[in-house]
């Protein structure tokens, strides 16, 4: 008789689980992320976002008892254009047709091809290489071209009164095409910018940090301020070494984006990088938009899971998962070419944590508000601090926090 | 369930990795010259494919446009598409241009180094690989300097369908794997093929005996550079994007961890380790488990390289000769001939 219930008691839950199961339907979201070469600091924050998303969305799915859920594929892209495709052609053997990232633009041209040939939707919330604004492919790109943060960084530097700049710049296509970007905005208005590159595979920038201080020194310590465009390896081993340079530790320093990420700040950097980059004041713009209820409800509910702030890239990946989600939604089934041409209305009329996601002729964010960011000593410790605003549309500054 | 990207992606790469292994193997395995620059000779056949390619298309076309631009990417796509032998005709050229070039600087830049000890060898050509890659991304006018060169077309393009055409083009790279696979069994096994064990085993004794030893490693090295530059256009070709960052150093030791794997000298464990080390990079992806219904308690990407890793250490531990340790070579020698001659 026991026996009886039992098997009757099984039968009956694998029967409504198995109902369940069978109502809902699960589409896979590749996630292309950088967790190993150059980017593989950023790698765990994007994923975390994207993560924390999806949550969300199967939260409110739930609650409106819709059966569709979303599944997350992560897959390394190694920060390399052979990685990027390697990990999406194992992502589309896996029936995926939606994805979001890659971060590097290296990945990203590695695997636009592939995507394009597949019909597979990827939304990048990082990639700003001007070499893959390009017209009716399948990569739409969730932020501004690196052009607005040059014309945003020459305003500031203007501003401060600075005629000359020495742009020291990674050597791969994002570090060029920021420092490029810059330096013709700058000339622009009839001052001078010279560009220094270096190698951004190399383990120890001592050399190339010494050159640096000695074409500094010929510029004029005084009138000529540094620019830095890096990312997080690179860029800590260069201020480590440039805060033991007499030269160095005078100069007026400016950073490109991700020098105003977590990642350059304890405690995911050295205390003494950051007291450096404090005690020369180092500025930046980074292309968030001003607090929004979005933003603040993210970043505070990242900081209880996780106990730390997200980077400013996990903004732009989190927007990534849910508009992937909106427009799988919207569409109504899984498909990458459908997805692709719902995809710009959707992002239209979208205000995510990293704001609105108008995009251009070429599937790139339009507009960008980038904040004005300054490393500063906080509670004890360093860290950015917003301290003012640029504006795309009007090629407007304002400082409200000096 | 459709397979067919990762059949593609799988067969495309093991081929090209495999062309790779077997030019090291000639090179390393069987003459014993430590090319640590492999990946310089793999990324020339690259570099001729987007130099040739992006120039000669928008000649052709009568556009004038910069070459490492977005609008001439889209420019060669579309004129690719409506011109489709044009597209296999530079496939074609850039297959013979990359092994003259790369056979030429294979034999011009190891000669001097060829003098030196190995060790020396190893380090020159590791530091021209580097040399090379960081010029190149410093030179905007080649192939666009850091930001690469996108838009080399498929030369099946003409073909309907992403999965037909990536099939096509496996069969093709697996074709041309297979056909450097002859041609260095042919060598190894030729009178060269023994001069080649004889200038690693012993050169000295080698020159003894008259043998010009510098003129064996500088052909084994216009072979090997050639197969390697011929890889680099099938990689151009396939990811249709050439850019330096896929050029570094670590796959010249991927491809010579490969060949150890197998085993050095014997050209069947070498496509035993490509297959290997493929199959790893493949199959231990969080795609293909998800494939299989499989969810993991930890993050295979970072699992991935530690199992490369161990598999590393358990071969030098266990089995250092590889899996396949060198055989003798099948032809008789020429003393065996006469000897059978003048018996029989």
């Amino acid at each position: 008789m026991r026996l009886r219930i039992l098997a009757l008691t099984l039968g009956l839950l694998l029967a409504t689980v198995g109902a369940a199961w069978a109502q809902t339907t699960t589409y896979p979201i590749g996630v292309l992320i950088p967790l190993t070469g150059g980017g593989a600091a950023e790698g765990p924050f994007l994923r975390d976002a994207a993560t924390m998303a999806v949550e969300e969305i199967h939260a409110l799915l739930e609650r409106v008892g819709s059966p569709v859920r979303f599944r997350l594929i992560i897959e390394d892209t190694g920060t390399s254009p052979e990685g990027g495709l390697v990990a999406l052609e194992s992502l589309a053997a896996a029936g995926v047709q939606i994805v979001i990232g890659p971060w590097s633009s290296g990945a990203a041209s590695g695997l636009r091809a592939f995507a394009n040939a597949n019909q597979i939707l990827v939304i990048s919330p990082s990639s700003t290489s001007p070499a893959l604004a390009i017209p009716d492919d399948f990569l739409y790109r969730l932020v501004t071209p690196d052009t607005l943060q040059g014309r945003a960084v020459a305003a500031l530097l203007e501003r401060d009164g600075f005629e000359q700049v020495l742009i020291f710049h990674r050597g791969d296509s994002y570090g060029a095409g920021m420092a490029q970007a810059l330096k013709e905005a700058f000339e622009a208005a009839g001052n001078r910018a010279e560009l220094l590159a270096y190698d951004p595979d190399q383990g120890d920038y001592a050399a190339e940090v010494n050159e640096l201080a000695r074409r500094l020194r010929q510029l004029g310590v005084e009138q000529t301020a540094v620019m830095l465009v890096a990312f997080q390896p690179d860029g800590l081993n260069i201020l480590g070494h440039a805060r033991l340079n007499p030269t160095l530790r005078q100069a007026r320093w400016y950073g490109s984006k991700d020098a105003f990420s977590p990642t350059f700040f304890p405690p995911h950097a050295p205390l003494e990088i950051g007291a450096f980059m404090a005690q020369v004041q180092m500025k930046g713009f980074f292309p968030t938009p001003p607090a929004n209820p979005v933003r603040a409800t993210f970043e505070q509910k990242y900081r209880e899971r996780y106990g730390q702030e997200p980077s400013p890239w996990a903004l732009y990946m989190y927007d990534a998962a849910w508009l992937a989600a909106l427009t799988t939604l919207v569409v109504g089934e899984y498909d990458g070419a459908r997805a692709r041409d719902a995809f710009p209305e959707v992002a239209r009329l979208f205000l995510g944590a990293s704001g609105h996601k108008l995009l251009d002729g070429n599937g790139d964010a339009a507009v960008g508000v980038y904040d004005a960011m300054v490393a500063r000593e906080v509670d004890g410790t360093y860290a950015p601090v917003t301290f003012g605003q640029w504006e795309s549309g009007t090629g407007t500054l304002q400082i409200f926090n000096p | 369930m459709d397979l067919t990207p990762l059949v593609v992606s799988f067969v495309t790469f093991f081929g090209i990795y495999l062309i790779l292994a077997l030019s090291m193997n000639l090179e390393y395995g069987l003459t014993g010259l430590p090319n640590f620059g492999k990946v310089f000779f793999y990324s020339v056949g690259a570099y001729t494919s987007a130099f040739v390619v992006s120039r000669l298309m928008l000649a052709l076309g009568g556009a004038s446009l910069v070459p490492w631009s977005a609008e001439a990417a889209v420019f060669r796509e579309e004129l690719a598409r409506s011109e489709p032998w044009l597209a296999i005709g530079l496939f074609l050229l850039c297959l013979v241009l990359a092994a003259l070039v790369g056979a030429a600087l294979g034999s011009l830049l190891s000669s001097p180094a060829l003098r030196v000890q190995d060790v020396y060898l190893a380090l020159i050509l590791l530091v021209v690989a580097e040399i090379a890659r960081v010029y190149v991304r410093a030179t905007e006018g080649f192939i666009g300097g850091p930001h690469g060169l996108g838009g080399i077309p498929n030369p099946f393009r003409f073909i309907e369908g992403a999965g037909p055409r990536g099939l096509a083009y496996a069969g093709l790279v697996l074709a041309l794997a297979a056909g450097a696979y002859v041609l260095v069994e042919r060598i190894t096994h030729s009178p060269f093929g023994r001069l080649m064990k004889a200038v690693r085993d012993d050169e000295l004794a080698a020159q003894v005996l008259g043998k010009r030893t510098h003129w064996v490693k500088a052909q084994v090295m216009a072979v090997g550079s050639a197969l390697a530059a011929v890889a680099g256009v099938l990689y151009a070709f396939f990811t249709e994007f050439v850019g330096t960052e896929d050029f570094d150093s670590q796959l010249t030791f991927t491809v010579l961890l490969m060949v150890i794997l197998g085993g050095a000298g014997n050209h069947r464990g070498v496509v035993a380790g490509t297959l290997i080390m493929t199959a790893i990079d493949r199959f231990t992806r969080p795609s293909f488990l998800a494939l299989l219904g499989l969810q993991l308690p930890v993050d295979i990407n970072y699992a991935r390289h530690a199992l490369i890793g161990v598999l590393l250490v358990l071969l030098i531990l266990y089995r250092p000769q590889g899996l396949a340790p060198e055989g003798r070579v099948r032809t008789a020698a020429r003393e065996e001939v006469r000897h059978l001659g003048v018996s029989s």
